[in-house]
């Protein structure tokens, strides 16, 4: 028995360890489940104070790939 | 009462309404959450978060729920960082594993802020580094003289939330400017999780 309780011990203490890295692995892993984008359009059209600026960002960016879309579109014209 | 007033009249000055929407905030909503920690945010931060020993800002807009570690004028910085916070954003009622995150920065600088001096980066431990990205600098009415009073924003990847709650220590840099997040601050981005995350009622 005196032999048999530091042995249980020293399992319970690996058992521990290798439960707290497979949870730090899934948390290491975890995929956001919206892009950037999508993100970044719900932080602009929420009353967070000053994350109005990211709204007027993605307008000049949405524009600038509208534009682009057009420049490509009308270079592939016959 | 004061506390209030001034995280009141900070929110309306900074929540511009954007074009065909009002999205300013009733301070009469603004909720004090200090909310205790469930399953799934300890199984989402990777281990039992405690009891945050301070409170964030919990208010709700229709149907989206809105988490703030503290309010736009609040000193949660050292300098010459004034302010830092988290915002947790989620809709509907219920628990939120993926609610929108996004951080701020309150600084003060001869110029606005953009490209390389607001690229944003975030160190967990003094291990974990982390380049989030170039934050959005808009500015706020408190600028004076040659000092521009600035609030930066950038939307933050989830699992660089998660690991963050678990963290002891949060420090970053935006450009060339190193700044920590003080102890009693990532106690109210703690509180910010748990509120998204376990559906804190407001």
């Amino acid at each position: 028995m005196r032999t048999l309780l530091p042995a249980l011990l020293l399992l319970a203490a690996a058992c521990g360890t290798g439960t707290n890295t497979r949870a730090t692995d899934s948390v290491l892993a975890a995929r956001d489940t919206l892009t950037r984008h999508q993100k970044d359009s719900i932080i602009a059209q929420s009353a967070v104070p000053g994350a109005n600026v990211v709204g007027r960002a993605m307008a000049v960016q949405d524009s600038g790939a509208a534009h682009q879309a057009a420049v490509d579109s009308a270079a592939r014209e016959p | 009462v004061s506390r209030s007033l001034a995280l009141a009249a900070g929110l309306l000055l900074l929540a511009h309404p954007a074009a065909g929407q009002s999205n300013t905030i009733d301070s009469r909503n603004i909720q004090r959450v200090r909310p205790a920690s469930c399953a799934l945010s300890d199984s989402l931060a990777g281990r039992p978060i405690p009891r945050p020993g301070r409170y964030a800002l919990g208010w709700r807009e229709v149907t989206v729920n809105n988490f703030a570690s503290d309010g736009p004028f609040s000193l949660t910085g050292y300098k010459p960082i004034d302010g830092i916070i988290l915002t947790a954003i989620s809709e509907g009622p219920g628990p939120h594993p993926d609610a929108v995150y996004a951080l701020q920065l309150r600084l003060k600088d001869t110029v606005l802020r953009d490209g390389g001096a607001a690229a944003l980066v975030i160190i967990l431990d003094d291990t974990l580094r982390t380049e989030v990205g170039d934050m959005l600098a808009s500015e706020t009415p408190f600028s004076r003289g040659n000092k521009i009073d600035q609030m930066l924003t950038q939307a933050l990847p989830t699992r660089l939330v998660r690991r963050m709650m678990a963290a002891t220590k949060v420090s970053g840099s935006i450009g060339a400017t190193p700044f920590t997040v003080p102890p009693r601050t990532l106690e109210t981005f703690r509180a910010v999780f748990i509120g998204a995350t376990c559906g804190e009622r407001l």
